[in-house]
């Protein structure tokens, strides 16, 4: 079973690279925040993921705080571009 | 064993929405297009992800603390949607007003 977990592993830290290259690619502001929303989101499944191979509990509250994070830079991001009125 | 074959099923469909994600970030020409892709590509694979990897957890305090990080990770997501929506609105409403 350990395999299949750490194949999974491999394969969404495939995507992961995939869709840092997209940012890389794109100009524009929102989708360089979408494809950040996505790396939180695959970083979570691949911690998730690890936390089960090396059945270590930490694995989790660092998915826990990965997915706050996404949500603080895109609120950030968006209210900066705003000119942080109201 | 048949616990393991519906965790691999899962973690596949899971992986299988992770990568459609990817690829309408990648191929879909709008941005409020791309929004939806990726939103619903997230929520579902990691979902999906989660509910396989439940088969395999030690005891039940992983099981629930594996659903608090997806239902934290559903809220997370529409915030994130919402805001990026909302924002795009806005700057393609200024445009319009400024043209």
């Amino acid at each position: 079973m350990n395999t299949v977990l750490l194949a999974v592993v491999v394969v969404l830290a495939l995507v992961l690279l995939i869709s840092l290259l997209i940012i890389l690619s794109r100009a524009w502001l929102t989708d360089r925040l979408l494809a950040v929303q996505l790396l939180g989101t695959l970083g979570v499944a691949i911690l998730l993921v690890l936390a089960v191979v090396m059945q270590q509990r930490a694995f989790l509250d660092t998915a826990l705080i990965l997915v706050l994070l996404a949500v603080v830079v895109t609120a950030v991001f968006t209210h900066r571009q705003r000119g942080g009125k109201s | 064993m048949i616990f393991d074959a519906l965790s691999v099923l899962l973690l596949l469909l899971g992986l299988f929405f992770f990568v459609s994600g990817l690829l309408g970030l990648w191929r879909f020409p709008d941005t409020f297009a791309r929004l939806h892709a990726l939103t619903k590509a997230d929520n579902l694979g990691l979902g999906l992800v989660m509910t396989g990897l439940l088969f395999q957890v030690p005891d039940v305090l992983w099981a629930i603390k594996f659903v608090l990080v997806w239902l934290l990770a559903l809220v997370a997501s529409a915030v994130n949607a919402h805001l990026i929506a909302v924002f795009l609105h806005r700057q393609q409403e200024g445009h319009d007003e400024s043209a």
